[in-house]
Protein backbone atom coordinates (compact mmCIF):
# COMPACT_ATOMS: atom_id res chain seq x y z
CA UNK A 1 0.00 0.00 0.00
CA UNK A 2 2.90 2.13 0.88
CA UNK A 3 4.21 1.56 -2.55
CA UNK A 4 1.36 2.74 -4.27
CA UNK A 5 0.72 5.70 -2.09
CA UNK A 6 4.72 7.04 -2.60
CA UNK A 7 3.56 6.32 -6.89
CA UNK A 8 0.74 8.77 -6.07
CA UNK A 9 2.40 11.36 -4.32
CA UNK A 10 5.46 11.54 -7.05
CA UNK A 11 2.61 11.84 -10.03
CA UNK A 12 0.58 14.56 -7.76
CA UNK A 13 4.05 16.31 -7.32
CA UNK A 14 5.26 16.29 -10.87
CA UNK A 15 1.75 17.41 -12.01
CA UNK A 16 2.07 20.16 -9.27
CA UNK A 17 5.23 21.28 -10.78
CA UNK A 18 3.49 21.40 -14.37
CA UNK A 19 1.61 23.84 -12.46
CA UNK A 20 4.54 26.14 -10.65
CA UNK A 21 5.99 26.46 -14.68
CA UNK A 22 2.39 27.17 -16.14
CA UNK A 23 2.74 30.04 -13.25
CA UNK A 24 5.88 31.05 -13.97
CA UNK A 25 5.28 31.32 -17.51
CA UNK A 26 2.35 33.53 -17.15
CA UNK A 27 3.79 35.74 -14.43
CA UNK A 28 6.32 36.28 -17.58
CA UNK A 29 3.59 37.13 -20.08
CA UNK A 30 2.54 39.74 -17.67
CA UNK A 31 5.87 41.55 -16.24
CA UNK A 32 6.63 41.40 -20.12
CA UNK A 33 3.08 43.00 -20.95
CA UNK A 34 3.90 45.80 -18.49
CA UNK A 35 7.37 46.97 -18.73
CA UNK A 36 6.77 47.19 -22.43
CA UNK A 37 4.13 49.52 -21.57
CA UNK A 38 5.77 51.46 -19.15
CA UNK A 39 8.29 52.15 -22.36
CA UNK A 40 5.84 53.10 -24.10
CA UNK A 41 4.06 55.39 -21.71
CA UNK A 42 6.99 57.46 -20.96
CA UNK A 43 7.88 57.96 -25.09
CA UNK A 44 4.29 59.07 -25.38
CA UNK A 45 4.54 61.44 -22.32
CA UNK A 46 6.80 64.03 -25.11
CA UNK A 47 5.63 62.74 -28.74
CA UNK A 48 2.64 60.71 -29.80
CA UNK A 49 2.90 58.62 -32.66
CA UNK A 50 0.52 59.76 -35.93
CA UNK A 51 0.57 55.93 -36.55
CA UNK A 52 -0.96 54.70 -33.70
CA UNK A 53 -2.18 56.00 -30.21
CA UNK A 54 -0.86 54.81 -26.92
CA UNK A 55 -4.65 53.47 -26.07
CA UNK A 56 -3.99 51.19 -29.44
CA UNK A 57 -0.56 50.59 -28.90
CA UNK A 58 -1.28 49.04 -25.55
CA UNK A 59 -4.10 46.89 -26.38
CA UNK A 60 -1.94 45.80 -29.05
CA UNK A 61 0.98 44.44 -26.64
CA UNK A 62 -1.49 42.64 -24.40
CA UNK A 63 -2.66 40.59 -27.42
CA UNK A 64 0.57 40.32 -29.27
CA UNK A 65 1.96 38.86 -25.29
CA UNK A 66 -1.49 36.86 -25.09
CA UNK A 67 -1.17 35.56 -28.41
CA UNK A 68 2.41 35.01 -28.73
CA UNK A 69 3.00 31.30 -28.51
CA UNK A 70 0.92 31.02 -31.79
CA UNK A 71 2.06 33.43 -34.14
CA UNK A 72 5.80 33.41 -32.89
CA UNK A 73 7.79 31.48 -35.27
CA UNK A 74 9.09 28.93 -33.20
CA UNK A 75 9.09 25.50 -35.43
CA UNK A 76 7.72 22.40 -34.36
CA UNK A 77 10.25 20.73 -32.12
CA UNK A 78 8.92 17.01 -32.97
CA UNK A 79 8.57 17.22 -36.99
CA UNK A 80 12.31 19.25 -36.20
CA UNK A 81 13.89 16.28 -34.82
CA UNK A 82 12.52 14.02 -36.70
CA UNK A 83 13.64 15.12 -40.19
CA UNK A 84 17.18 15.55 -38.39
CA UNK A 85 17.16 12.19 -37.15
CA UNK A 86 15.75 10.31 -39.76
CA UNK A 87 12.34 9.26 -38.15
CA UNK A 88 10.68 10.69 -41.20
CA UNK A 89 10.99 7.89 -43.11
CA UNK A 90 8.13 6.45 -40.73
CA UNK A 91 6.00 9.53 -42.01
CA UNK A 92 6.77 8.71 -45.30
CA UNK A 93 5.91 5.11 -45.60
CA UNK A 94 2.14 6.92 -44.70
CA UNK A 95 -0.29 7.13 -47.37
CA UNK A 96 -0.85 11.03 -46.84
CA UNK A 97 0.77 14.09 -48.27
CA UNK A 98 3.48 14.77 -45.82
CA UNK A 99 3.47 18.62 -46.63
CA UNK A 100 0.18 18.94 -45.15
CA UNK A 101 0.32 16.76 -42.28
CA UNK A 102 3.35 18.97 -41.14
CA UNK A 103 1.27 22.24 -42.03
CA UNK A 104 -2.09 20.81 -39.69
CA UNK A 105 0.02 19.05 -36.75
CA UNK A 106 2.15 22.37 -36.48
CA UNK A 107 -1.51 24.13 -36.72
CA UNK A 108 -2.80 22.32 -34.21
CA UNK A 109 0.00 22.17 -31.57
CA UNK A 110 0.15 25.90 -31.62
CA UNK A 111 -3.23 25.99 -31.46
CA UNK A 112 -3.99 23.84 -28.43
CA UNK A 113 -0.96 25.17 -26.89
CA UNK A 114 -1.12 28.76 -27.62
CA UNK A 115 -4.84 29.40 -26.90
CA UNK A 116 -4.63 28.10 -23.17
CA UNK A 117 -1.78 30.90 -22.94
CA UNK A 118 -4.32 33.30 -24.18
CA UNK A 119 -6.88 32.83 -21.59
CA UNK A 120 -4.88 34.83 -18.88
CA UNK A 121 -3.98 37.35 -20.44
CA UNK A 122 -7.61 37.55 -22.10
CA UNK A 123 -9.52 37.77 -19.04
CA UNK A 124 -7.49 39.98 -17.07
CA UNK A 125 -5.84 42.59 -18.88
CA UNK A 126 -9.00 44.27 -19.55
CA UNK A 127 -10.00 45.03 -15.99
CA UNK A 128 -6.70 46.54 -15.52
CA UNK A 129 -6.44 50.02 -14.38
CA UNK A 130 -7.35 52.52 -16.99
CA UNK A 131 -4.32 53.40 -18.91
CA UNK A 132 -2.88 49.90 -18.90
CA UNK A 133 -5.61 48.04 -19.47
CA UNK A 134 -6.71 46.21 -23.05
CA UNK A 135 -9.20 48.43 -24.59
CA UNK A 136 -12.40 46.79 -26.10
CA UNK A 137 -12.28 46.17 -30.13
CA UNK A 138 -12.70 49.22 -32.00
CA UNK A 139 -15.89 47.90 -33.35
CA UNK A 140 -18.13 45.35 -34.49
CA UNK A 141 -16.69 45.15 -37.95
CA UNK A 142 -13.14 45.57 -36.47
CA UNK A 143 -13.72 42.70 -34.15
CA UNK A 144 -14.83 40.45 -36.80
CA UNK A 145 -12.11 41.13 -39.25
CA UNK A 146 -9.58 41.08 -36.42
CA UNK A 147 -10.94 37.19 -35.92
CA UNK A 148 -10.58 36.52 -39.53
CA UNK A 149 -7.11 38.12 -39.84
CA UNK A 150 -6.04 36.29 -36.99
CA UNK A 151 -7.12 32.84 -38.38
CA UNK A 152 -5.10 33.70 -41.68
CA UNK A 153 -2.28 34.88 -39.36
CA UNK A 154 -2.16 31.18 -37.33
CA UNK A 155 -2.15 29.42 -40.78
CA UNK A 156 0.22 31.49 -42.64
CA UNK A 157 3.15 30.65 -39.50
CA UNK A 158 2.65 27.06 -40.61
CA UNK A 159 3.40 28.28 -43.89
CA UNK A 160 6.23 29.64 -43.40
CA UNK A 161 7.36 26.49 -40.51
CA UNK A 162 7.19 24.55 -43.58
CA UNK A 163 9.43 26.63 -45.52
CA UNK A 164 11.88 26.00 -42.65
CA UNK A 165 10.94 21.91 -42.35
CA UNK A 166 11.78 22.01 -46.01
CA UNK A 167 14.94 23.89 -45.46
CA UNK A 168 16.40 21.21 -43.26
CA UNK A 169 16.52 18.50 -45.72
CA UNK A 170 18.78 20.97 -47.75
CA UNK A 171 21.32 22.31 -44.87
CA UNK A 172 21.08 18.88 -42.64
CA UNK A 173 21.33 21.21 -39.70
CA UNK A 174 18.76 23.63 -38.20
CA UNK A 175 21.55 25.27 -35.46
CA UNK A 176 23.42 28.29 -36.53
CA UNK A 177 21.57 30.09 -39.61
CA UNK A 178 18.15 29.06 -38.06
CA UNK A 179 18.84 31.87 -35.41
CA UNK A 180 19.72 34.51 -38.04
CA UNK A 181 16.47 33.93 -39.75
CA UNK A 182 14.39 33.52 -36.40
CA UNK A 183 15.30 36.73 -35.56
CA UNK A 184 14.91 38.73 -38.71
CA UNK A 185 11.53 37.03 -38.63
CA UNK A 186 10.75 38.46 -35.14
CA UNK A 187 12.37 41.89 -36.25
CA UNK A 188 9.87 41.86 -39.45
CA UNK A 189 7.17 40.53 -37.83
CA UNK A 190 7.18 43.59 -35.46
CA UNK A 191 8.31 42.31 -32.11
CA UNK A 192 11.24 43.91 -31.53
CA UNK A 193 9.61 47.56 -32.30
CA UNK A 194 5.74 47.28 -33.15
CA UNK A 195 5.61 48.11 -37.37
CA UNK A 196 3.24 50.99 -36.67
CA UNK A 197 6.38 52.79 -34.93
CA UNK A 198 8.75 51.66 -37.76
CA UNK A 199 9.75 54.58 -40.39
CA UNK A 200 7.54 54.81 -43.13
CA UNK A 201 10.09 52.75 -45.60
CA UNK A 202 10.41 49.87 -42.92
CA UNK A 203 6.57 50.06 -42.69
CA UNK A 204 5.89 49.02 -46.34
CA UNK A 205 8.94 46.84 -46.59
CA UNK A 206 7.44 45.09 -43.81
CA UNK A 207 3.71 44.72 -44.77
CA UNK A 208 4.93 43.26 -48.08
CA UNK A 209 6.71 40.15 -46.49
CA UNK A 210 4.60 37.44 -44.61
CA UNK A 211 6.24 37.86 -41.18
CA UNK A 212 4.58 41.07 -40.70
CA UNK A 213 1.29 39.96 -41.87
CA UNK A 214 1.32 37.08 -39.62
CA UNK A 215 2.63 38.22 -36.17
CA UNK A 216 1.62 41.93 -36.35
CA UNK A 217 -1.41 43.03 -38.39
CA UNK A 218 -4.30 41.14 -36.70
CA UNK A 219 -3.54 42.87 -33.70
CA UNK A 220 -3.47 46.67 -35.44
CA UNK A 221 -7.00 46.11 -36.84
CA UNK A 222 -7.93 45.08 -33.57
CA UNK A 223 -7.51 47.93 -31.81
CA UNK A 224 -8.44 49.94 -35.29
CA UNK A 225 -5.41 51.65 -35.56
CA UNK A 226 -5.33 49.96 -39.38
CA UNK A 227 -9.02 51.10 -40.80
CA UNK A 228 -11.14 48.67 -41.60
CA UNK A 229 -11.13 49.80 -45.52
CA UNK A 230 -6.94 48.98 -45.31
CA UNK A 231 -7.76 45.95 -43.46
CA UNK A 232 -9.60 44.29 -46.09
CA UNK A 233 -6.71 44.87 -48.75
CA UNK A 234 -4.78 43.42 -45.90
CA UNK A 235 -6.29 40.46 -45.30
CA UNK A 236 -6.24 39.62 -49.12
CA UNK A 237 -2.53 39.81 -49.51
CA UNK A 238 -2.47 37.38 -46.65
CA UNK A 239 -4.87 34.74 -48.40
CA UNK A 240 -2.57 35.43 -51.21
CA UNK A 241 1.00 34.96 -49.73
CA UNK A 242 -0.94 31.77 -48.14
CA UNK A 243 -1.72 30.32 -51.39
CA UNK A 244 2.19 31.44 -52.77
CA UNK A 245 3.60 29.71 -49.68
CA UNK A 246 1.52 26.37 -49.70
CA UNK A 247 1.84 25.78 -53.31
CA UNK A 248 5.25 26.37 -54.18
CA UNK A 249 5.76 24.42 -50.57
CA UNK A 250 3.91 21.28 -51.49
CA UNK A 251 5.72 21.31 -55.30
CA UNK A 252 9.02 21.91 -53.36
CA UNK A 253 8.52 18.97 -50.88
CA UNK A 254 7.25 16.78 -53.51
CA UNK A 255 10.37 16.83 -55.64
CA UNK A 256 12.79 16.86 -52.96
CA UNK A 257 11.20 13.42 -51.50
CA UNK A 258 12.10 11.95 -54.73
CA UNK A 259 15.32 12.77 -53.80
CA UNK A 260 15.64 12.09 -50.02
CA UNK A 261 18.44 9.32 -48.77
CA UNK A 262 17.63 8.06 -45.16
CA UNK A 263 21.37 7.29 -43.91
CA UNK A 264 21.14 4.27 -41.17
CA UNK A 265 18.94 4.04 -38.59
CA UNK B 1 40.71 30.31 -9.94
CA UNK B 2 43.63 28.52 -12.27
CA UNK B 3 41.11 25.85 -12.74
CA UNK B 4 38.61 28.10 -14.09
CA UNK B 5 40.29 30.04 -16.99
CA UNK B 6 42.19 26.87 -17.79
CA UNK B 7 38.78 24.83 -18.45
CA UNK B 8 37.78 28.13 -20.00
CA UNK B 9 40.52 28.08 -22.42
CA UNK B 10 39.79 24.42 -23.40
CA UNK B 11 36.34 24.95 -23.82
CA UNK B 12 37.25 28.18 -26.57
CA UNK B 13 39.78 25.89 -28.23
CA UNK B 14 37.47 23.05 -29.01
CA UNK B 15 34.51 25.80 -30.58
CA UNK B 16 37.43 26.91 -33.09
CA UNK B 17 38.08 23.63 -34.10
CA UNK B 18 34.46 23.74 -35.95
CA UNK B 19 35.24 27.22 -37.77
CA UNK B 20 32.97 27.49 -39.94
CA UNK B 21 29.98 26.06 -37.50
CA UNK B 22 31.87 29.27 -35.03
CA UNK B 23 31.94 31.60 -37.84
CA UNK B 24 28.21 31.28 -38.42
CA UNK B 25 26.81 32.12 -34.86
CA UNK B 26 29.36 34.90 -34.05
CA UNK B 27 27.46 36.25 -36.85
CA UNK B 28 24.55 35.60 -36.28
CA UNK B 29 25.37 36.82 -32.65
CA UNK B 30 25.87 40.53 -33.79
CA UNK B 31 23.24 40.51 -35.96
CA UNK B 32 20.79 39.91 -33.65
CA UNK B 33 21.98 42.55 -31.18
CA UNK B 34 22.19 44.99 -34.37
CA UNK B 35 18.55 44.08 -34.89
CA UNK B 36 17.94 45.76 -31.60
CA UNK B 37 19.87 48.55 -32.01
CA UNK B 38 18.00 49.09 -34.80
CA UNK B 39 14.78 48.57 -32.74
CA UNK B 40 15.94 51.13 -30.54
CA UNK B 41 17.16 53.69 -32.96
CA UNK B 42 13.56 53.12 -34.79
CA UNK B 43 11.74 54.02 -31.79
CA UNK B 44 13.50 57.23 -31.57
CA UNK B 45 13.42 58.55 -34.58
CA UNK B 46 9.57 58.02 -34.23
CA UNK B 47 9.66 60.14 -30.58
CA UNK B 48 12.89 61.73 -30.42
CA UNK B 49 13.39 61.19 -26.97
CA UNK B 50 12.29 59.25 -24.23
CA UNK B 51 11.96 61.28 -20.78
CA UNK B 52 14.50 63.83 -20.85
CA UNK B 53 17.19 61.34 -22.47
CA UNK B 54 18.21 61.49 -25.87
CA UNK B 55 18.84 58.71 -28.29
CA UNK B 56 22.98 58.69 -27.41
CA UNK B 57 22.33 58.20 -23.83
CA UNK B 58 19.85 55.62 -24.11
CA UNK B 59 22.03 53.92 -26.37
CA UNK B 60 24.74 53.85 -24.16
CA UNK B 61 22.69 51.93 -21.40
CA UNK B 62 21.80 49.44 -23.78
CA UNK B 63 25.32 49.20 -24.88
CA UNK B 64 26.42 48.56 -21.48
CA UNK B 65 23.47 46.44 -20.66
CA UNK B 66 24.40 44.26 -23.74
CA UNK B 67 27.98 43.84 -22.77
CA UNK B 68 27.69 43.18 -19.19
CA UNK B 69 25.08 40.82 -20.16
CA UNK B 70 26.90 38.77 -23.07
CA UNK B 71 30.10 39.17 -20.64
CA UNK B 72 27.74 37.00 -17.99
CA UNK B 73 26.27 35.01 -20.34
CA UNK B 74 29.70 33.86 -21.65
CA UNK B 75 31.86 33.18 -18.81
CA UNK B 76 28.74 31.92 -16.31
CA UNK B 77 26.91 30.45 -18.75
CA UNK B 78 27.03 26.57 -16.92
CA UNK B 79 25.00 28.74 -14.09
CA UNK B 80 22.35 29.60 -16.70
CA UNK B 81 22.00 26.08 -18.09
CA UNK B 82 22.50 23.74 -14.37
CA UNK B 83 19.03 22.45 -14.99
CA UNK B 84 20.68 20.66 -17.17
CA UNK B 85 23.80 19.50 -15.30
CA UNK B 86 21.28 18.71 -12.22
CA UNK B 87 19.18 16.52 -14.47
CA UNK B 88 21.86 14.39 -16.30
CA UNK B 89 23.37 13.83 -12.66
CA UNK B 90 26.75 15.76 -13.67
CA UNK B 91 26.64 17.81 -10.41
CA UNK B 92 27.76 14.68 -8.36
CA UNK B 93 30.79 14.46 -10.41
CA UNK B 94 31.01 18.05 -9.62
CA UNK B 95 30.74 17.68 -6.02
CA UNK B 96 33.33 14.84 -5.36
CA UNK B 97 35.84 17.09 -6.63
CA UNK B 98 37.74 18.91 -4.35
CA UNK B 99 37.13 22.25 -6.24
CA UNK B 100 34.54 24.85 -4.98
CA UNK B 101 31.35 23.64 -6.72
CA UNK B 102 30.44 27.35 -7.81
CA UNK B 103 33.37 27.64 -10.12
CA UNK B 104 33.22 24.20 -11.31
CA UNK B 105 29.90 24.60 -12.71
CA UNK B 106 30.54 28.11 -14.04
CA UNK B 107 32.64 26.26 -16.30
CA UNK B 108 30.84 23.55 -17.19
CA UNK B 109 29.54 25.15 -20.66
CA UNK B 110 31.41 28.49 -22.16
CA UNK B 111 29.77 29.98 -25.59
CA UNK B 112 32.48 31.51 -27.03
CA UNK B 113 30.37 33.05 -30.29
CA UNK B 114 28.86 35.62 -27.55
CA UNK B 115 32.02 37.76 -28.39
CA UNK B 116 30.16 39.37 -31.79
CA UNK B 117 27.38 40.12 -29.37
CA UNK B 118 30.29 41.74 -27.04
CA UNK B 119 31.75 43.48 -30.45
CA UNK B 120 28.41 44.87 -31.30
CA UNK B 121 27.58 45.85 -28.42
CA UNK B 122 31.08 47.72 -27.37
CA UNK B 123 30.86 49.53 -31.25
CA UNK B 124 27.47 50.74 -29.66
CA UNK B 125 28.97 52.28 -26.65
CA UNK B 126 31.85 53.73 -28.14
CA UNK B 127 29.46 55.23 -30.36
CA UNK B 128 27.06 57.06 -28.06
CA UNK B 129 29.84 57.77 -26.16
CA UNK B 130 31.45 59.71 -29.19
CA UNK B 131 28.19 61.55 -29.53
CA UNK B 132 27.49 62.77 -25.76
CA UNK B 133 29.66 65.50 -24.07
CA UNK B 134 30.91 63.85 -21.03
CA UNK B 135 34.09 65.70 -19.56
CA UNK B 136 35.98 62.72 -18.73
CA UNK B 137 38.07 62.87 -15.66
CA UNK B 138 40.00 60.29 -13.69
CA UNK B 139 36.96 59.91 -11.80
CA UNK B 140 34.58 59.30 -13.62
CA UNK B 141 36.53 56.82 -16.18
CA UNK B 142 36.57 54.75 -12.82
CA UNK B 143 32.66 55.33 -12.26
CA UNK B 144 32.49 53.75 -15.83
CA UNK B 145 34.24 50.60 -14.53
CA UNK B 146 32.87 50.74 -11.57
CA UNK B 147 29.16 50.77 -13.70
CA UNK B 148 30.35 47.20 -15.77
CA UNK B 149 31.54 45.87 -13.17
CA UNK B 150 28.70 46.17 -10.91
CA UNK B 151 26.55 45.44 -13.45
CA UNK B 152 28.65 41.87 -14.28
CA UNK B 153 28.07 41.21 -10.55
CA UNK B 154 24.20 41.38 -10.81
CA UNK B 155 23.86 39.27 -13.55
CA UNK B 156 25.90 36.91 -11.88
CA UNK B 157 24.05 36.92 -8.73
CA UNK B 158 21.02 36.56 -11.23
CA UNK B 159 22.28 33.46 -12.58
CA UNK B 160 23.45 31.93 -9.16
CA UNK B 161 20.01 32.71 -7.55
CA UNK B 162 18.50 30.65 -11.08
CA UNK B 163 20.80 27.74 -10.84
CA UNK B 164 20.30 27.33 -7.07
CA UNK B 165 16.59 27.47 -7.84
CA UNK B 166 17.27 23.90 -9.28
CA UNK B 167 18.46 22.34 -5.96
CA UNK B 168 14.80 22.53 -5.16
CA UNK B 169 12.87 22.04 -8.57
CA UNK B 170 13.77 22.73 -12.45
CA UNK B 171 10.26 23.55 -13.58
CA UNK B 172 9.34 27.10 -13.39
CA UNK B 173 12.43 28.35 -14.16
CA UNK B 174 11.15 30.49 -16.97
CA UNK B 175 10.32 32.93 -14.06
CA UNK B 176 13.99 33.29 -12.93
CA UNK B 177 13.56 34.69 -16.63
CA UNK B 178 11.73 38.10 -15.29
CA UNK B 179 14.83 38.52 -13.19
CA UNK B 180 18.11 38.08 -16.01
CA UNK B 181 16.37 39.10 -19.60
CA UNK B 182 13.88 41.62 -17.78
CA UNK B 183 16.32 42.69 -15.95
CA UNK B 184 18.73 43.11 -19.74
CA UNK B 185 15.08 44.74 -20.86
CA UNK B 186 14.61 46.95 -17.83
CA UNK B 187 18.06 48.21 -17.46
CA UNK B 188 18.30 49.71 -21.38
CA UNK B 189 16.11 52.61 -20.16
CA UNK B 190 16.99 55.05 -17.30
CA UNK B 191 14.99 53.94 -14.22
CA UNK B 192 13.24 57.33 -13.77
CA UNK B 193 10.90 56.77 -17.17
CA UNK B 194 9.13 53.67 -14.99
CA UNK B 195 6.28 54.11 -12.59
CA UNK B 196 7.82 54.43 -8.92
CA UNK B 197 6.98 50.73 -7.74
CA UNK B 198 8.67 49.53 -10.58
CA UNK B 199 12.03 52.14 -9.62
CA UNK B 200 11.90 50.38 -5.78
CA UNK B 201 11.90 46.75 -7.45
CA UNK B 202 14.66 47.41 -9.61
CA UNK B 203 16.55 49.56 -7.02
CA UNK B 204 16.49 48.03 -3.44
CA UNK B 205 15.67 44.29 -4.52
CA UNK B 206 17.41 43.63 -7.79
CA UNK B 207 19.59 46.87 -7.56
CA UNK B 208 20.01 47.45 -11.62
CA UNK B 209 19.48 51.24 -10.73
CA UNK B 210 22.29 51.80 -8.65
CA UNK B 211 24.50 50.26 -11.96
CA UNK B 212 22.89 52.60 -14.70
CA UNK B 213 20.72 54.95 -13.25
CA UNK B 214 22.30 57.29 -10.94
CA UNK B 215 25.81 56.45 -11.86
CA UNK B 216 25.09 57.69 -15.30
CA UNK B 217 23.35 60.97 -14.39
CA UNK B 218 26.86 61.75 -12.89
CA UNK B 219 28.71 60.92 -15.92
CA UNK B 220 26.74 62.81 -18.04
CA UNK B 221 26.82 65.44 -16.19
CA UNK B 222 22.98 65.97 -15.13
CA UNK B 223 23.90 65.27 -11.14
CA UNK B 224 26.89 66.98 -10.15
CA UNK B 225 26.55 64.49 -6.76
CA UNK B 226 29.93 62.83 -6.43
CA UNK B 227 28.12 60.00 -4.60
CA UNK B 228 26.06 59.14 -7.62
CA UNK B 229 29.06 57.76 -8.81
CA UNK B 230 30.29 55.11 -6.62
CA UNK B 231 26.52 54.33 -5.84
CA UNK B 232 27.35 50.83 -7.99
CA UNK B 233 29.40 49.27 -4.81
CA UNK B 234 26.40 48.94 -2.87
CA UNK B 235 25.17 46.59 -6.36
CA UNK B 236 27.55 44.14 -4.87
CA UNK B 237 25.19 43.62 -1.54
CA UNK B 238 22.71 41.53 -3.79
CA UNK B 239 25.49 39.22 -3.93
CA UNK B 240 25.28 37.90 -0.46
CA UNK B 241 21.81 36.62 -0.60
CA UNK B 242 22.36 34.88 -4.08
CA UNK B 243 25.58 33.08 -2.71
CA UNK B 244 23.36 32.39 0.99
CA UNK B 245 20.85 30.55 -0.99
CA UNK B 246 23.75 28.55 -3.52
CA UNK B 247 24.85 27.61 0.29
CA UNK B 248 21.76 26.60 1.77
CA UNK B 249 20.90 24.97 -1.74
CA UNK B 250 24.10 22.42 -2.18
CA UNK B 251 23.06 21.20 1.23
CA UNK B 252 19.30 20.53 0.62
CA UNK B 253 20.58 18.43 -2.88
CA UNK B 254 20.05 15.45 -3.02
CA UNK B 255 20.92 13.33 -6.67
CA UNK B 256 18.29 12.81 -9.66
CA UNK B 257 19.88 9.22 -9.16
CA UNK B 258 20.91 7.64 -12.41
Amino acid sequence: MKKYLSFFKLRLNIALQYRTSAIAGMFTQFFWAIMQILIFQAFYKVVTSDNISLPQLISYVWLKQAFYAIISASPDQEIKSMIENGNISYELCKPTNIYWMWFFKTLANKVSGGFLKSIPILIVAPFLPYGLNLQAPAGALEFILFLIALALAICLMAAILNVFYISIFYTMTSKGTYSIFYAAMEFLGGTFVPIALMPDFWQSLCYMLPFSLAADLPFRIYSGSIGAGDAGIFILMQIVWLAVLTISGTIITNRRLKKVVIQGG
Amino acid sequence: MRVYFKTILMLIKMQLEYRKAFIISVIGSFFVTFLLTLSVYFLFEEFNQIGDWSFFEVAFLFGMVYFTFSMSEMFFRGLDHFANIVKSGEFDRILIRPQNALIQSMCMEFDFSKIGRIAQSILVMIIAIANINIEWTMYKFIVFILMNIGCIAIFFGIFVLKAAFCFWTVDGLEFMNILSEGGKKVAQYPIDIYAKWFRIFFTFIVPFGLVNYYPVLYLFGKDSNWFYGIVPIFAFIFLIPCLLIWKKGIKHYESTGS
